[in-house]
């Protein structure tokens, strides 16, 4: 059976084999001297570390899927993604941390170069103007903001700057940043990505599948990749021989954990090394002509006189839009007055709550009052409410005519438009 | 109650002070006979004596956490061993193991007794004796005797010891002064 059967085996049965083995050892314990339940522990730990591993994997499919899709987000590349990560990383700036951060900055930067004055101003006062941020990426501007930050001779102002771009205030961790972009250059971040990079788009797709078909984890995670290719083993062997904890995950994928823990410590000790002693960075921009820069320039001015006149075509159409709607409400309106205008007319309808002498008796009690002579001064008291519901009647049609007349002289005007 | 020996032994204002500590993310159970008994039985250094390891302590945590009720059952539930693998996130192998040593120092903390000399060892193993004495003399269920704290067992051992005409228990001036002699002997 291959190692991935074993584990969808494992993951889809039922733990009866397990129980099997613990009845047997409850069972013989009597024959024995010592350690009657010494299996226990290895089937325990063993289960546990199963927990454990299928966890983490749990955790590594999420984050690929996280990165990429943020990669997907922000039209950048994957490698681009983890080698900011480590960066930030390095200065302290968590994942999450990491994601807003970066997100706020590409959100900044779409403002900015459509010419929103805010941000505007923001990158202005770090020295990076409106034009320069055109067809740059957002990994691009934060390289152009370490270089601009290095440059600046009032980093209080810059960072100020920063956090108006960004919306929060994270200096000293950007500070970090911005120095480490500055003293290493991002490419080596990103060719120390490279490698990761494939494999993580691999565990992304993984994650992908694992979302559509909701099958198990630990059947993706032993699928992915050769990079984890250890794990999928750990997982194998805990799972299906039931190798203690300890001896599965040192045997296997702690150790190349350990591995890079340590390979990251000593790439940080270098940096830090670095940073005390390293020649100055190298420069991000290239050396630009002065015609290359004009055309890039008039470049700049084109796709934003293009962009203001899409914007103004897109909101002339809003507003034709809202005006048929308006009109069609008018019409709506006109069409209830004249339906009321008829009922008025009609007599069906009595204005206001009053309702007619007669609605609350009925016939024969009508018959009995005016036999038994009970309408003393009734008649007349009719007369006067009739008279009274007529006036009424006659001020509502006027209200009613002076509303229509309004929604007439408005259809009137809107159709011109529309 | 205190007597002219002095204060009482902190075993005994232990016994009913002392809350178990949550190890890899359980909360652990007051540790009973009926836990002695599986980790006895396991070989479990934490009883048995002897180096431990990440499986000891995975072991030891998960027995802690169960009881007799629960029955063995529960105990070898692997389905329910790998649910608690995980939840775990992340752990710190050396603190959990302090942590469980503490709980486990704290739990078998028993009065203390000059030694007479004229005891005599028993066969059956200790934790049935606790589990027995417990059903016996403090007329618990069977249940109850085998989930009963053996810090309290231990206590309530004592104190049915000095009745039966047993002098040796120790008081805890000299617990004190036999500490400060070894001390001083160094």
């Amino acid at each position: 059976m291959s190692a991935i059967a074993q584990l969808k085996a494992l993951f889809s049965i039922d733990t009866k084999q397990a129980e099997a083995a613990i009845d047997s050892i409850g069972n013989k314990v009597k024959q024995l001297g010592s350690n009657q339940l010494a299996g226990l522990k290895g089937m325990i730990a063993g289960a546990f570390s199963v927990g454990v591993i299928a966890s983490f994997g749990r955790k590594m499919l999420q984050t690929a899927d996280d990165l990429q899709t943020a990669a997907n987000t922000f039209g950048t590349s994957m490698q681009t993604m983890i080698a900011l990560k480590s960066v930030m990383a390095e200065s302290g700036i968590g994942a999450e941390k990491f994601m807003r951060v970066f997100g706020k900055l590409s959100a900044s930067v779409s403002e900015a170069k459509a010419g929103v004055k805010t941000y505007t101003d923001a990158f202005a006062a770090m020295n990076i103007a409106q034009e320069d941020l055109i067809g740059l990426d957002v990994d691009k501007v934060l390289e152009l903001m370490a270089k601009r930050y290095g440059e600046a001779n009032d980093k209080a102002e810059f960072l100020a700057a920063t956090s108006k771009a960004l919306g929060e205030r994270i200096g000293p961790q950007l500070i970090e940043v911005f120095q480490r972009i500055n003293k290493e250059g991002l490419e080596k971040f990103r060719d120390e990505a490279a490698s990761v990079a494939a494999g993580m788009s691999d565990t992304a797709a993984a994650a992908d599948a694992f979302e559509r078909l909701g099958s198990k984890v630990v059947n993706m995670v032993a699928a992915v990749n050769s990079g984890f290719q250890h794990l999928k083993w750990t997982l194998v062997d805990v799972a299906t021989q039931w190798i203690s904890f300890g001896e599965a995950w040192r045997q296997n994928a702690v150790q190349e954990v350990v591995e890079v823990s340590d390979d990251v410590k000593r790439r940080a000790a270098l940096r830090r090394a670095a940073q005390r002693g390293a020649p100055a960075a190298p420069e991000y921009e290239p050396n630009m002509t002065d015609p290359a820069r004009e055309e890039k320039m008039r470049v700049a001015r084109v796709a934003k006189e293009q962009e203001k006149a899409a914007k103004e075509k897109e909101k002339a159409a809003q507003e034709k839009s809202d005006r048929a709607k308006e009109l069609f409400n008018l019409y709506a309106q006109q069409n209830e007055l004249k339906e009321r205008e008829k009922e008025l007319l009609a007599g069906t309808l009595q204005p206001g709550i009053s309702s007619p002498e007669r609605g609350r008796v009925d016939s024969l009690q009508a018959v009995g009052g005016l036999i038994g002579g009970a309408g003393g001064g009734a008649i007349e008291r009719r007369a006067e409410k009739q008279l009274k519901v007529t006036e009424d009647m006659q001020k509502e049609l006027q209200r009613l005519y002076s509303k229509m007349d309004e929604v007439r002289t408005a259809i009137a005007a809107l159709s011109e438009d529309v | 109650m205190l007597n002219e020996r002095g204060v009482m032994q902190g075993a005994f204002i232990l016994s009913h002070t002392f809350s178990p500590p949550s190890v890899l993310g359980l909360r652990l159970r007051p540790f009973s006979p009926w836990h002695g008994l599986l980790l006895e039985a396991a070989g479990s250094p934490f009883v048995c004596g002897g180096r431990t390891d990440a499986d000891d302590l995975i072991l030891g945590v998960w027995i802690c956490t169960k009881s007799y009720r629960d029955g063995f059952r529960a105990a070898t539930d692997v389905a329910a061993a790998r649910k608690w693998g995980a939840k775990i996130k992340r752990f710190n192998l050396a603190a959990e193991l302090s942590a469980f040593n503490y709980y486990l120092d704290a739990s078998f903390t028993a009065p203390e007794y000059w030694k007479s000399g004229d005891g005599s060892s028993v066969k059956a193993p200790y934790f049935w004796h606790l589990a027995y004495f417990a059903m016996h003399r403090l007329h618990l269920t069977e249940a109850d005797a085998w989930d009963y704290p053996i810090a309290k067992i231990s206590c309530y051992q004592a104190c049915a010891a000095e009745l039966g005409g047993n002098s040796n228990l120790m008081s805890a001036d000299e617990i004190k002064g036999i500490e400060t002699l070894k001390a001083e002997s160094k």
